[in-house]
This record gives C-alpha cells, sequence and structure tokens, in this order.
C-alpha cells in the first residue's frame, strides 16, 4: 500500500531531485568560474609585469671617485619608457660579486624616464676602493641589470660639499651656529672684564667696549685658515654708519685662526682694527642693528698649497642696543 | 493493516520521499563539491603559479672556491621562498648537482615583490670546485617549482 503511495509521489520526487540538482551545478558553475576568474586575472597580471620589464632600462652613467679612490657616488640613467626604482648595487672584481647596498633603504631611488639619479655611497657602507677591473652593476626592483656600459669616471669632488644644507642661510665652508652668540665687556686695550661674564649677544644694555663671540663649523672638506681681517659689522637699520670689530685670532703672531674640516670654533672679535691692539666701542643707542660676518684667509689644499678665501655671512638675528 | 495504510496520508509520503532523496542526494554532493573543489584548488594554484616570478640577478661563483652566492629577487606579486638550487656546466658535462635546503642558507626565507633573497653556499658545501673559464649553468627553484636560470663564467 505504502508503495502505491510512493508511486504517486513520483512527481515530488522528480520536483525535489531537480531542485538539489540545480543547486549543486549552479554551487559548482559558480566556483569553478572564480577560480577560472581568478587564474585568469594572475596570469594577466604576469603579463603585465613582464610587459613593463621589456620596458624598463637602466645604464650606468658615472662613477665619482673620492680623493682616497674610493667610490663615493654612482650615477644611473633611466633610458627605458617606465619608472625604474633602482634596489642594489653589485660590485663584480675578480670574478666575486659582492652585494654593496639597496640605495632605497638611504633615499628615494625612482628614476623617471629619461632622467638619472646620483646615488651617494652612504657612510656606514664599507668603503669601495675602486679599481679599473671593478665593475659595478645597479639592478632595479623588475630585476632589470644595468647595461655593459663603461662609465665615465670622475675623480675628485665636482659638487658643493654634501654637508652643505640648501635649505640653510650660509653659502661657503663656514656654518654660523645662531644660538651661540655672545658678547662680553672690555677694556679699551681689549682685555675681557674680570667681573663680567659673557651674555647673549642679541641685546646690549649700553655703549662701550664690547667684545663679540660666535661660534662656527668648518663645513668644507679643506681645512682653512682665517686672517687678522676677517671682522663683525654692525649696520643700524636707521643709519648707514658701520661698525667692525676684527677677530682675536687663536694665533697671535700670524694673525691667523686655523679651522679644521669638522670642527666647532669660536672665533672672538675685540680690535677696531686688523690687531690693532685697541678695543672697537660700541657707539650707537637706541637702535636696531643688523650683523654681518666677514672672514678673509686660504684653503688648505690636499697637495699643499693654498687658495685664496672670502665669505660673508649675513646674521639672521640683530643686535639691539638700549 | 489496511486501515492503517489508508492513513499515511500523500504528505507523510512526500515527506518519507525528501528524506529518502536527501539521503541519497548526500554522497552524490560530496562527490561533487570535492571534484569541483580540486578544480578550483588547481586553478588557485595555477593563479599563484602564474604570478610567481623569481629572477636570479647574479651570482659570485669564483674558480678554485667551493663557495658560492645568489642573489635572487622577487618580481612576482606571490610571496616566494628558495627550495631547490641546480648547478651544472653549460656543455652538460660534469653531471648535475642538485641542492635542497638545509645545504645552502637563504635570507630571508620569503620575500614579497621586489626583494632580494641570497642563497649562501659556503665552502664546502657546493660539493665541487669550479673550474676555471668554464661556464655553469644556475637555476633556482621556489617552493611552487617558478625558477630562473643564470649563465656564469667562472
Amino acid at each position: 500500500m505504502c508503495f502505491g503511495k510512493l508511486r504517486k509521489a513520483r512527481e515530488g520526487v522528480s520536483t525535489i531531485a531537480a531542485i538539489f540538482m540545480l543547486l549543486l551545478m549552479f554551487a559548482a558553475m559558480i566556483g569553478l568560474l572564480v577560480a577560472f576568474f581568478n587564474y585568469n586575472l594572475s596570469a594577466m597580471e604576469q603579463m603585465d609585469i613582464e610587459h613593463e620589464r621589456a620596458q624598463e632600462k637602466i645604464m650606468l652613467t658615472r662613477i665619482e671617485v673620492n680623493e682616497e679612490f674610493e667610490v663615493s657616488k654612482v650615477v644611473i640613467n633611466n633610458t627605458g619608457t617606465i619608472d625604474a626604482r633602482i634596489r642594489a648595487l653589485y660590485e663584480i672584481l675578480n670574478g666575486e660579486t659582492t652585494f654593496l647596498f639597496d640605495p632605497s633603504d638611504y633615499s628615494d631611488a625612482h628614476i623617471a624616464p629619461t632622467r638619472s639619479l646620483v646615488i651617494d655611497v652612504p657612510e656606514e657602507i664599507p668603503a669601495i676602493p675602486f679599481d679599473d677591473q671593478t665593475i659595478i652593476v645597479a639592478a632595479t626592483e623588475r630585476g632589470t641589470k644595468t647595461l655593459d656600459y663603461v662609465p665615465e669616471l670622475v675623480y675628485g669632488v665636482v659638487e658643493p660639499p654634501s654637508n652643505y644644507d640648501p635649505t640653510k642661510l650660509y653659502v661657503g665652508p663656514l656654518m654660523l651656529k645662531f644660538d651661540e652668540f655672545f658678547y662680553h665687556k672690555t677694556d679699551k686695550n681689549g682685555n675681557l672684564e674680570p667681573t663680567e661674564t659673557w651674555q647673549p649677544g642679541w641685546i646690549v644694555d649700553e655703549k662701550g667696549y664690547y667684545a663679540w663671540k660666535i661660534t662656527v663649523m668648518n663645513i668644507d672638506d679643506r681645512n682653512l685658515t682665517i686672517r687678522r681681517f676677517s671682522s663683525f659689522n654692525l649696520v643700524p637699520t636707521n643709519s648707514p654708519s658701520v661698525l667692525s670689530w676684527y677677530v682675536e685670532p687663536t694665533d697671535h703672531a700670524s694673525g691667523e685662526q686655523f679651522l679644521s674640516i669638522n670642527q666647532t670654533e669660536t672665533i672672538t672679535y675685540v680690535w677696531d682694527g686688523p690687531l690693532s691692539g685697541a678695543a672697537a666701542r660700541l657707539t650707537f643707542s637706541d637702535c636696531t642693528c643688523m650683523v654681518f660676518l666677514t672672514f678673509f684667509g686660504v684653503f688648505h689644499e690636499a697637495d699643499g698649497t693654498e687658495t685664496p678665501y672670502a665669505q660673508t655671512i649675513p646674521f639672521e638675528a640683530s643686535v639691539t642696543v638700549r | 493493516m489496511k486501515k492503517n495504510a489508508k492513513a499515511l496520508s500523500p504528505i507523510f509520503a512526500t515527506l518519507i520521499i525528501l528524506a529518502v532523496v536527501t539521503v541519497l542526494f548526500i554522497p552524490v554532493f560530496i562527490w561533487a563539491t570535492g571534484t569541483t573543489s580540486q578544480t578550483e584548488d588547481s586553478w588557485q594554484t595555477s593563479g599563484l603559479i602564474a604570478t610567481e616570478r623569481v629572477v636570479i640577478e647574479e651570482v659570485s661563483m669564483k674558480a678554485g672556491s667551493a663557495s658560492c652566492t645568489i642573489y635572487v629577487r622577487n618580481i612576482g606579486k606571490t610571496a616566494v621562498s628558495v627550495e631547490n638550487v641546480f648547478i651544472s656546466l653549460s656543455d652538460g658535462t660534469g653531471g648535475l648537482h642538485v641542492y635542497s635546503l638545509p645545504t645552502f642558507s637563504v635570507s630571508p626565507s620569503s620575500v614579497i615583490q621586489g626583494d632580494l633573497i641570497t642563497v649562501a653556499f659556503t665552502d664546502p658545501n657546493l660539493g665541487f670546485v669550479p673550474l676555471e673559464d668554464e661556464t655553469y649553468t644556475v637555476k633556482v627553484f621556489t617552493t611552487r617549482g617558478v625558477g630562473d636560470t643564470y649563465q656564469v663564467v667562472t
């Protein structure tokens, strides 16, 4: 009896089975389609990578070496038609390849098409002695290496030393430390008043004999000597007159002060003329003055010769005399 | 019995049929989803392999020294790990040297797109001493079998 009923309900069987089959088919179809499209997308991405790689071309055009004949800079041209990012520099010498460093760790290493990138060898990288057998190879993020090309070799520093910061207001080898500026009362012979101390130099209370002290750093790559004509000059904003204090050199006999590379030194100004023996006197009152520092001297070149040197530093701050 | 049989309503019969069909459908469902998921996995793996790409940037191999350093860059979209290295003479003589971890060191173990892997063989792990003025073919393979080839003259 039961089977008779089952037979009667066979239409229901086909409907339910059909629904199940449809669901199964849809699920399977969707799963397969998603997987297939993902694969297709991946394949297209890979084709894009290969296409970009084919457009990438870089050339090492220049190697700069310093006085110690160590590689200091490398210049790479992007001769391709797509942005490149330099990710590795290698040195090949006597069949041995050494990974030097990843330039992108130190600065922006992207190069636009037709542009160049100057890579400075960082100080923390061991020195790379230049050898005419050495081959420097650069590689990009896409694995493209520099073409086999003999780069131009440049000896010595052809650009301003890297210590020069264009965002700061100085041009020349002496960098002023603006916040270390002092005055000290003196007698008319230039002797510091023993009862007084060095005071911040921006505001001076009264007329009188004063010594000025500034702090500078030699940021050139050469030692230099400043001479007795170097001076500290006050120019009132309400008058065209100038008052000058000449340097009190550390070597009084020669009238010179030696300033070595990367050293911070103080310079004192006392005299009304170059080593005159008479202190300069501040004669202005109730005014604000601009400050100019003028330096004269010589650079000591690596070959032992001397080159003339002069520099003017317009002081950012001003001196107010009450 | 007859009276009892008459008591079976068409609704009850349908429910029984539904249960029977469901029970029968379960193995079919498992088989079908298994098959499709295998196919899906296969597509996914193919997709990963399609986006996996490494290039050998440099090889440091010197005649007379049983050490070697290989610099490999990942330029594909997939993170990669190096698993095998093959080295042979390019002219086919001398046999094929097959290496797998930990015969060599890999640093870092896995890298993303754009990064560099250093594969280093310390002396004597290379197992042979490269001869002078010979060209060697170096092949590096990732865990998914994607690789690159580089020829180096010692």
